[in-house]
């Protein structure tokens, strides 16, 4: 049995948002799913949500999204992860035969939290790591600097990353942080914790993004083109910090999951664009590099060639990453599949690219996890 | 359609007032022992799902990484579900789903819950489930909405206290003859003397204690 998505909606990302709650975001954005979806809530057999206790300031969050999307009395669970694994327990659901469509939400109201970086330092190993009151951007300057000693690069190659995606979002017009910078400008940026600067880290934002799936034989009552699931895999590393390699094994694995299912047997030529994870800018090569996407130590030659770019050879983040559209938290990865999906319905705008047809999503939970999902999306016309 | 699942094996820790082993160790102690039973090794699991509650417990954010690899989980596809306090039961209905839909062949369901990290007590904890507005600045926990609920229930249902009682009582027992090996301890001049919680209407001896 086939798995396709139906609707999409979207609450766009924002700086703030002090005129609406999550909630009326989360509606805003479901109202838009249904209506895209041609579907009522009554419709819908089961809802997932994906949430973390601490970042929403509520325990039990999945109390909290009942009411907005229409799922009272209905079947609602929380994943805490990636926008791509929640999307693959709707996708499991879904394949079991019992489910006819799903509903996947995600949110992002970090402007409600003072300082971030506190809350990410609470998931950090209570006993070993947590007494040496160490300041997560910390961890990422380590792993960014094993990624860049590792491989030869500096950190001019990640800064390329940054110009690229911030140029995407603001061609794409949507994005609230596009610019256009140069590399040189990045390192002029002030450095958090070394090599890692300002300009590297995908600044916190607002927003909120459903998702309608649905079995074959609901979505083929649809007119127009079918967005089908055609490959999704999800996985975890190790949370312990000490034991990271700087290779994002956890998108290894799932890619490999992933592929298998999509038949996919050589990514750089059956992939036509990728949204891959750029939270901070060395992730995206080094998630690249993971998904099969670059040889070791290939992706930065690759960048600064263009080959990434909306004109390249597979462009990435063609609306901005997340360093253009803000960093959603767990909303990151629908937030790329929402803009996939601009893309293979040719509704892109200025950055829309000719005829894609096949499509990867990465996303990674975030800072400090070492856990996240890819998804392969083929469009049937 | 959805392939055939059978359960294998299961592990239980023992339940106790205040544990000593981290969460982590509690899971793997659980999934060592289900992997046992099951006959199998680690390498033949296929995907994890982890079950547990609110990460306010232990006081870990994005608990349910942190546990990942005291269940086994390192480098495999790994999902944490969650439904408050069902979240036991359906991180097996979770599980069910990853294997029915083919997705996987093999899958380790963990859950794990370590209570009395909350200091001092989790009741305090459960105040943060509440609305952050309209009900939290009342200082409410958990005892406050199962008192609510319980009144609402004998007065639509017209069933006298005593009969509510009765649950206590048999549990009790059940452990006196030794038929349920329940780690909650019920002393008999409690039962005598069922002492209202202040506030509340419910009684403390309809209450389950929380364990790790």
């Amino acid at each position: 049995m086939n798995v396709y998505i139906i609707g999409i909606g979207l609450s766009a990302p924002r700086r703030i948002s002090p005129d609406v709650s999550f909630r009326e975001m989360i509606y805003e954005a479901a109202e838009k799913a249904y209506l895209d979806a041609g579907i009522e809530p009554k419709d819908v057999d089961t809802f997932v949500s994906l949430s973390e206790d601490y970042e929403e300031g509520t325990a039990i969050f999945d109390e909290y999204v009942p009411d907005q999307l229409g799922a009272v009395l209905k079947s609602v669970h929380t994943i805490c992860a990636d926008g791509i694994t929640g999307l693959a327990s709707l996708f499991a659901q879904i394949k079991t035969g019992y489910f006819r469509i799903g509903v996947i939400e995600a949110h992002s109201k970090l402007s409600n939290i003072k300082n971030h970086f506190h809350v990410s330092a609470m998931a950090l190993d209570p006993i070993y790591v947590r007494p040496l009151e160490i300041n997560p951007y910390f961890v990422a300057g380590l792993e960014m600097r094993m990624f860049l000693d590792s491989r030869g690069y500096d950190e001019l190659d990640t800064a390329q990353v940054v110009a690229k995606n911030k140029a995407n979002a603001l061609l794409f017009g949507r994005s609230p942080f596009g610019s256009f910078v140069s590399p040189e400008e990045v390192l002029l940026s002030d450095p958090v914790s070394e090599p890692l600067r300002n300009l590297d880290i995908a600044p916190n934002a607002d927003g909120a993004c459903v998702i309608v799936v649905a079995n074959e034989e609901v979505a083929k009552e649809r007119k127009g083109d079918l967005i089908k699931i055609a490959g999704i895999g999800f996985a975890e590393f190790t949370p312990n910090i000490e034991r990271w390699e700087g290779d994002a094994d956890y998108l290894k694995v799932a890619a490999k999951k992933a592929y298998s299912i999509a038949g996919i047997k050589n990514p750089l030529k059956e992939i036509d664009f990728a949204e891959v994870d750029d939270t901070f800018s060395y992730k995206e090569l080094q998630h690249l590099e993971a998904l099969g996407l670059a040889s070791f130590g290939a992706s930065a030659h690759l960048i600064r060639e263009g080959f990434y770019d909306l004109d390249g050879e597979l462009p990435i983040n063609t609306t901005g990453g997340n360093i253009g559209n803000g960093n959603l938290s767990l909303m990151n990865g629908l937030r790329a599949l929402y803009d996939a999906i601009l893309q293979l319905r040719g509704n892109a705008g200025n950055v829309q690219l000719e005829d894609p047809e096949t499509a990867l999503i990465a996303s990674w939970k975030g800072l400090p996890s070492s856990s996240g999902g890819v998804l392969i999306l083929k469009r049937e016309g | 359609m959805a392939q055939k699942v059978a359960v294998l094996g299961a592990g239980l820790t023992k339940f106790m007032r205040r544990a000593k082993e981290t969460g982590k160790e509690l899971a793997f102690e659980a999934a060592k022992m289900a992997l046992e039973e099951a006959k199998m090794d680690i390498s033949e699991i296929e995907c994890v799902v982890m079950a547990t509650a609110p990460d306010m417990f232990d006081g870990v954010h994005m608990k349910g990484d942190w546990l990942s690899d005291g269940a086994g989980a390192k480098r495999k596809p790994y999902m944490r579900s969650y439904v408050g306090g069902g979240s036991g039961v359906f991180g097996i209905i979770h599980g069910w789903y990853l294997v029915a839909s083919g997705l996987f062949d093999t899958c380790l369901v963990v859950a794990e819950e370590k209570m009395s990290s909350s200091m001092p007590h989790p009741q305090g904890t459960f105040n943060a489930i509440y609305d952050q507005f309209l009900e939290r600045p009342l200082g409410v926990n958990l005892l406050w909405i199962f008192s609510l609920e319980m009144m609402r229930y004998i007065h639509v249902h017209k069933i006298p206290l005593e009969t509510i009682s009765l649950v206590s009582q048999y549990l009790l027992f059940l452990l006196k003859t030794k038929k349920m090996h329940l780690t909650i301890l019920v002393h008999r001049r409690e039962l005598q003397a069922i002492i209202p919680l202040k506030m509340f209407s419910i009684l403390r001896l309809l209450l389950i204690l929380s364990t790790d």
